[in-house]
């Protein structure tokens, strides 16, 4: 073996070895939950850090599911994710066509001032944003969390797909109106399709950063029947104590819509990410 | 087929005019070119004949319809892109067809019409296939079959062999002229390559600023350019210009070059005397070694190119850079001493001001 093949092989080592490391440290936590969840309570403490509990239970898996709550919170916490997903993204593609296709008065306004929403806190609008909600009657309502996150969501989401739609070129629509489309039937028949893989990544990102926002739930929402997952999760923290195996089990149930969401749209993900990234 | 006629178009974008008072009328199954270089409005005029751009001002009419108002669609008229611009989701199969289908034509037509057009270009075995697995000159064959299928009353053609490599560049061009041979529809084809336009055109519209410098059939636009502009991009390589002075002579009247050569001219109607620019295409020179009768320049040798098919050799005269063209392989290099004789018939004279031709 030459010295070339030796370090070759050494530096093809030592990626597999970082990239290992980097993939134990990202999961380790999602590892720890998962270990958490199955520890009978009384072992919690006795154990201490071993990496696998002498004895497993699904006791903290069944006490979540028949003795809490956390089914409701659940079905909250999909139906906000998923209305605030579909919302934005709608309105976001439509939002990203006319920054990508269109000259109109006061774009760069415009595109200014959506960028200025991404620069502050998010802390700093609560107060404002409660004082809103409430006369509308918007407080404590899933549908007034869909709406301030679909507000909150939809600059970067139109940054997002106007990258997309940029990325089609407009040959393509000019084609199909010679071809006999309208300029809606050339959207609808050439552009979407061909932004998809977009549309499907916009909607992971939303889905996901709905999935596990706190503040604004914490803040706008009262009553138990409205609560979202994240902050019932608060609910196993109580004053003297904090029940550590029902929150990882809820936790890590919380995860498989994530997952099942992400693995569905996985493929449209990286292809779509990509064609974001580099134009043509 | 449909002649196309345009009345005065201009267009502008706020207070830049991009394209002043066109005014153009191209038969009934005419293939003309619009040629100029990058920037001079050609490929924006086509847009507006398709209806992709705003007019600002002025008509267009083809046939007996006046479409200046008319949506793209409503035009009944096909485009091929320098892109090609095939729906990347569809086959071949469908890219042909997709206007048929959104005009609701019934499946057997559009089947026909696509076996049709796909036997004609040479498709029949790719018609199942995406875009992207077909070369360059696949997909143009595809661009055109979606245009042929429709079978409309113009074709428009958007700089469509610039993609593609010299080879399949001069095997594209012949085809698309044979295609029109055969089909004769009017067709309307921007590019700025001049060797496209002379060799497919049967009229050529050489355009500059905005403007239309000279509209004519190749070889007269060739042989008698109204302006320098026209003269100086039309033909490969192109016309030498040399600042002479003209000077009347009795009934006749003469120009002369550098106090080297005096050349004798029939008498210029619109100028009495002055400095004019004075053009010769490449091919009018020719070379020798030893001064010979004649008007001739002595010239130093800069480089000389065999082609194998002919030899093009550029040449400085004083400051001034010469291009000569000819079919022999002389026997010179680089530093030698010759003589260009200039013949007298063929010299293009030009005013220096506006460009305007004098002869």
């Amino acid at each position: 073996m030459t010295a070339y093949t030796i370090n070759r092989r050494l530096w093809s080592t030592g990626r597999y070895l970082a990239l290992s490391l980097y993939v134990l440290f990202a999961l380790f936590p999602l590892f720890w939950l998962f270990r958490v969840s199955i520890s009978p309570t009384k072992l919690l403490y006795t154990e201490g850090t071993s990496l696998w509990p002498s004895m497993v239970t699904i006791e903290n898996y069944l006490i979540v599911l028949q003795d809490t709550s956390f089914p409701t919170y659940f079905l909250n916490s999909v139906t906000v994710s998923l209305g605030t997903a579909l919302c934005t993204t709608l309105i976001a593609s439509a939002a990203g066509y006319a920054f990508s296709r269109f000259k109109f008065k006061g774009k760069a306004i415009i595109a200014f001032l959506l960028l200025l929403t991404q620069m502050f806190p998010l802390v700093m609008v609560i107060a404002p944003i409660y004082r809103l909600m409430q006369p509308l009657g918007l407080t404590d309502s899933l549908t007034g969390l869909i709406v301030v996150y679909t507000a909150f969501n939809t600059p970067f989401a139109t940054f997002l797909m106007q990258s997309f739609f940029d990325a089609v070129p407009k040959d393509l629509e000019d084609a199909a109106m010679i071809d006999g489309c309208t300029r809606f039937q050339a959207l609808i028949r050439i552009v979407l399709p061909l932004t998809l893989p977009g549309m499907m990544a916009t909607l992971g990102f939303i889905f996901t950063a709905a999935w596990s926002e706190l503040l604004f739930a914490l803040m706008l929402i009262n009553s138990e029947s409205q609560v979202t997952f994240p902050v019932g999760l608060l609910n196993f923290i109580s004053k003297f104590s904090v029940d550590w195996g029902q929150m990882m089990a809820a936790g890590f149930l919380a995860l498989i819509p994530a997952c099942i969401f992400f693995a569905l749209i996985q493929k449209y993900l990286v292809t779509g990410m990509t064609a974001g990234a580099v134009k043509g | 087929m449909s002649a196309v006629t345009l009345n005065n178009f201009s267009k502008s974008y706020g207070k830049m005019s991009v394209l002043s008072g066109i005014d153009l009328t191209i038969n009934s199954g005419e293939f003309i070119a619009l040629v100029g270089p990058s920037g001079c409005g050609k490929s924006t005029l086509l847009r507006m004949i398709a209806g992709l751009e705003e007019i600002t001002g002025g008509n267009i009419e083809i046939g007996d319809r006046t479409v200046t108002d008319l949506a793209p669609k409503d035009r009944n008229i096909a485009m091929v892109f320098q892109s090609y611009a095939l729906y990347p989701h569809l086959s071949v199969r469908s890219n042909m067809g997709f206007s048929l289908k959104l005009r609701k034509v019934a499946t057997e037509k559009i089947t026909s019409a696509i076996n049709s057009a796909s036997t004609m270009l040479g498709l029949d075995q790719l018609l199942e296939r995406l875009p992207k697995a077909l070369s360059g000159g696949q997909r143009q064959r595809v661009a055109m079959g979606r245009a042929i299928v429709r079978r409309p009353d113009v074709f428009l053609f958007d700089e469509p062999l610039s993609n593609l490599d010299a080879k399949l560049r001069v095997q594209m061009r012949s085809e698309i002229k044979s295609l029109h041979q055969d089909i004769k529809t009017t067709s309307i084809y921007v590019t700025h390559d001049q060797i496209e336009a002379m060799t497919m055109a049967d009229r050529i519209v050489v355009m500059n600023k905005g403007n239309i410098e000279q509209a004519g059939a190749p070889l007269d636009i060739y042989d008698r350019p109204e302006s320098k502009f026209v003269a100086g991009f039309i033909g490969s390589p192109a016309m030498n210009f040399f600042t002479a002075e003209y000077k009347p002579n009795g009934s006749d009247g003469f120009i002369n070059i550098n106090d080297e050569c005096t050349i004798p001219l029939p008498k210029l109607r619109t100028l009495q005397q002055g400095t004019v620019e004075c053009g010769i295409r490449p091919e009018h020179l020719s070379l020798s070694k030893e001064k010979k009768t004649g008007h001739s320049i002595k010239v130093t040798v800069d480089v000389v190119e065999p082609t194998g098919l002919a030899t093009i050799v550029y040449l400085s005269f004083g400051d001034q850079k010469i291009c000569f063209y000819t079919s022999d392989r002389p026997d010179i290099g680089p530093g030698d001493t010759v003589y260009l004789q200039l013949s007298e018939n063929k010299l293009h004279l030009f005013d220096v001001n506006t460009g305007k031709r004098l002869n």
